[in-house]
């Protein structure tokens, strides 16, 4: 699979360069993914965007992400298993799990050290909630 | 003469099936055009909602208008309404949807569509309305909640209790139809989200009415809002209903009590005339 | 001669007449399945299964599933089973005496122990076979399974076990080979939420064919487009009469069968009617005339709905032979279920049961094959003694070849713009190539298995579901 250009060229800075740059993962709808980064203040070459289970595997097996954000149930999958399989690929990284309470997924949020966000709440919410976690 | 009628239905079955064809690569290419314009919609409307705080949406005039034109065919705006409708399963952002429905000119045109001719577009319009937080005129409401109409009488229900919340509890009756499990289903979550206190006088006063299926809108209602214990007599007289949905939802709401509910406090006696008196009994196993 | 010639005269009017009758009828149904679409799209408007779905009062729904040697992919079906996004679901796996290793993969898979087993005897059950054992899983994942080992007894009796152990207000049937959707529970129940004055008895969904598709974890992955060319004709067949046919009929309150593989039932009403028949092949046929004719006895409004999208997927005959097989089956259930049921015919009791569906069962159903089949012999022998309009014949035979087509036309049509399945352009192209083949490929060995159904049951041979070997699903690289 071709890489966006905007992260051959993160790749290629973290590696010629020695400075690893924070690489950031959204998985969810595009327009919500998208609403969150322009909220968040992420630069575009920062973040990767992502809406389906076989996306979510083929960047989660190319790049080290330090930060996802990761909808609970991701298209094509359990949510149950999207998330045990983000913990397993990425086990230092920072997750948080954006629920609308429709699944328990209380218990495994814990079990695998995620960040569980109950939704709805507002955007001024929920961006200084993930700039807390981020820190 | 039956070779030529032979020849003439086998013109008719080919030009069918050519127009079959021609019209699958008619709804492609639609699609198409329809996908790009999604993209456009997505991307302004996510454009917009991130990068504006509340109300600001007056300084984004030009990404406004250029929605504005995209949404104004049925199509787009409806597009442009689930899409809100999907923002808003994440975010809660009322003020601002509703800030940007009006100056899309969105709002306006559903109220419209709310005096239009089908009964199908006013269902729809209903629906949109109070998805998006906007307010339907309530005499429209009112005339609404009793119609024929499937989808508008159940629509109307809906944007009743989420306007006037449990105050229109009693009103519902007006319908002789049964109202469904779906519609209930909406309407208790309705309450729980807007009007998380309840009243248990309107709730009884709706019970009173006597429509069973607003009944069993009220007995669950007790119980998503714990109002089971204090209300059992209400769910003892629904037990003893002669509708059966009613009368079994009851006796599994009252079984669940368990614990909560003594045999001695369950005034079961004054039933013991009606024919299904042993059977309901065994069933709560009083 | 004369006589001959009259005779003659009079059954190629009766074949002649049969034909126009029912291609109008297939017109009709066409126009039916349209409004139907429609109508269910515009439902589905106002109705989004996602909007109730984190309810408290969304029905119980158990899924029963019968195995019978599925050693093959026993493991990763159960595991789409288990998949369903629903907040209230057991999934009851019987496992009807297999003969393979379905049972030891099960235990091991889903850490499966023995549990007591208490026949309940003030609880109504249905008979069944000997119950072995029931078992639960120890892994806190798999709460909600629960396997039933029990003597072999035939699906309907595996499904009527299942029945039993069942604690919830629904039931969904379905087979152990099936892969189902992630919210195929969640969107068959929503017309159970939306019945009103008319109470709901039974549901069916769309069918899909997943022969060679890429299944992972349970989960479907890759639909991928089958090799064998018998299997891609079934997707067409699937295609015209899940989309033609039951959509047409549930249009007008006419729906007689919810396939087998995705039937939702009220478990109560399984129970008044005494769950599945163990004496037909043809089950689902004949649970759904049995509840319909249940239902009209007590008088009480019901409704019988199909949900037009593909909610299941599941692995159809790749080779002709248990394609033969399979239609034979087909065959002798319909013939052992019409015989059943024949106090329907004309019983004015019975409503429309009685008056339309059941005669066009009869007629346009169970007759069509033997109608088809006396055709060609009629034709041979008129071609033989040279009693034949050859052009007449030809253009004849030409303009049935083409309705056909029509009709499979669309079908590809509307399920490709409506349902986002078989979207791309090759996939359309090769859908219509096989469409416009079917009838001179499979269609005579479909006929074939038809007709030797047909002779088993008039020569009284006992009824066997037949050897349906599968391959299993491809798993993911």
């Amino acid at each position: 699979m071709k890489m966006p250009a905007e992260n051959s060229y993160l790749s290629r800075l973290n590696q010629d360069s020695g400075i690893r740059m924070k690489r950031k993962l959204i998985i969810s709808d595009r327009l919500i993914a998208s609403i969150l980064r322009r909220r968040l203040k992420w630069a575009p070459g920062a973040v990767d965007i992502v809406q389906h289970v076989h996306e979510v595997e083929a960047k989660v097996n190319r790049h080290p992400y330090d930060f996802i954000i990761t909808d609970a149930h991701v298209q094509g999958t359990r949510s149950a298993d999207h998330l045990q399989y983000l913990r397993a690929q990425c086990p230092t990284a920072k997750i948080i799990v954006l629920d609308h309470d429709r699944g328990s997924l209380r218990e495994s949020s814990e079990t695998l050290s995620l960040h569980r966000v109950a939704l709805p709440m507002t955007l001024d919410q929920i961006s200084d909630l993930i700039n807390t976690i981020g820190q | 003469m039956t070779l030529t009628l032979l020849k003439v239905l086998i013109g008719i079955v080919c030009v069918l099936i050519i127009s079959l064809w021609a019209l699958m690569l008619i709804a492609r290419a639609l699609r198409y055009r329809d996908d790009r314009r999604h993209v456009e919609i997505r991307s302004l409307l996510g454009e917009l909602l991130g990068s504006i705080a509340t109300a600001d949406v007056s300084n984004r005039q030009a990404q406004v208008q250029e929605l504005r034109s995209l949404t104004s065919g049925v199509k787009g705006r409806r597009y442009l309404i689930d899409q809100l409708r999907l923002v808003q399963d994440y975010f809660s952002l009322p003020h601002l949807s509703s800030e940007l429905l009006d100056r899309l000119g969105i709002d306006s045109a559903l109220v419209a569509s709310l005096h239009q001719k089908g009964n199908m577009h006013r269902a729809r319009a209903v629906v949109n309305l109070y998805e998006t937080d906007s307010l339907i005129p309530e005499d429209m409401l009112d005339k609404y909640i009793a119609h024929d109409h499937i989808y508008l009488r159940r629509e109307s229900q809906i944007a009743l209790i989420k306007q006037r919340g449990w105050a229109a509890l009693p009103h519902l009756s007006a319908s002789t139809r049964r109202m469904t499990m779906w519609q209930q289903i909406r309407i208790i979550e309705k309450l729980t989200t807007y009007f998380p206190v309840a009243q248990k006088d309107l709730l009884l006063e709706a019970w009173n009415q006597g429509d069973e299926s607003l009944r069993m809108l009220c007995a669950r209602l007790a119980d998503s809002f714990d109002l089971l214990p204090e209300m059992h007599g209400m769910l003892l007289e629904g037990a003893f209903s002669d509708d059966k949905r009613l009368s079994d939802l009851c006796v599994t709401l009252l079984r669940n009590l368990d614990g909560n509910l003594q045999p001695e406090s369950m005034p079961i006696s004054i039933y013991s005339a009606h024919p299904n008196y042993i059977n309901i009994s065994k069933r709560l196993a009083l | 001669m004369k006589w001959a010639d009259q005779i003659i005269d009079i059954l190629s009017g009766l074949f002649l007449g049969y034909g126009i009758l029912l291609a109008l009828i297939y017109l009709v149904l066409s126009i039916l399945a349209t409004l139907a679409v429609r109508a269910h799209q515009r439902r589905s408007y106002y109705v989004s299964a996602s909007d109730v779905q984190g309810s408290a009062y969304l029905p119980s729904v158990s899924l029963v599933a019968p195995a019978y040697n599925e050693g093959l992919s026993i493991v990763t079906n159960v595991r789409s089973l288990l998949a369903q996004q629903y907040p209230s679901y057991q999934l009851v796996v019987v496992n009807d005496g297999s003969s393979d290793d379905t049972m030891s993969q099960l235990i091991t898979a889903y850490d499966l122990v023995a549990d007591a087993y208490v026949r309940d005897d003030s609880e109504p059950s249905i008979e069944t076979a000997p119950v072995r054992a029931i078992y639960r899983s120890t892994n806190p994942m798999y709460t909600h399974l629960t396997v039933i080992d029990k003597v072999n007894g035939g699906r309907a009796d595996a499904i009527n076990c299942g029945i039993n152990a069942a604690s919830t207000t629904l039931i969904l049937c379905t087979d152990a080979d099936c892969i189902l959707e992630q919210d195929a529970v969640q969107r068959m129940v929503v017309p159970y939420l939306l019945a009103g004055d008319r109470e709901l008895i039974a549901c069916g969904a769309g069918i899909g064919i997943a022969n060679d598709a890429i299944v992972e974890k349970g989960i479907l992955r890759d639909l991928r487009f089958p090799k064998a060319w018998i299997a891609r004709v079934q997707i067409v067949e699937y295609m015209r009469s899940f989309l033609l046919g039951r959509m047409a009929w549930s249009q007008v309150d006419g729906l007689m069968l919810v396939s087998g593989a995705m039937g939702l039932y009220p478990r109560s009403r399984l129970m008044e009617v005494g769950g599945l028949d163990r004496t037909t092949v043809g089950e689902d046929l004949e649970l759904c005339i049995r509840l319909r004719a249940h239902m009209e006895r007590l008088g009480v409004r019901y409704d019988v709905v199909y949900i037009p999208e593909t909610l299941c997927f599941t692995e159809a005959p790749s080779t002709l032979s248990v394609y033969m097989t399979q239609r034979d089956r087909w065959a002798r259930g319909l013939w052992e279920t019409m015989r059943k049921h024949r106090y329907l015919l004309f019983n004015s009791r019975y409503g429309r049961m009685g008056w339309l569906l059941y005669p066009y069962w009869l007629i346009f159903e169970l007759a069509a094959p033997i109608v088809e089949a006396l055709g060609l012999v009629f034709l041979v022998y008129l071609t033989a003694t040279a009693r034949i309009n050859v052009p007449h014949a030809l253009y004849l035979m030409l303009l049935v070849y083409l309705l056909g087509c029509l009709f499979s036309t669309y079908a590809i049509a509307l399920y490709t713009f409506k349902y986002q399945r078989y979207t791309r352009w090759s996939e359309v192209l090769r859908l219509l190539a096989v469409a416009y083949l079917e009838s001179m490929y499979s269609h005579p060995f479909m006929l074939y298995g038809e007709m030797r159904g047909y002779v088993k049951k008039i020569a009284g041979v006992k009824s066997q579901w037949g050897n349906m070997s599968r391959k299993g699903f491809g798993s993911g690289t």
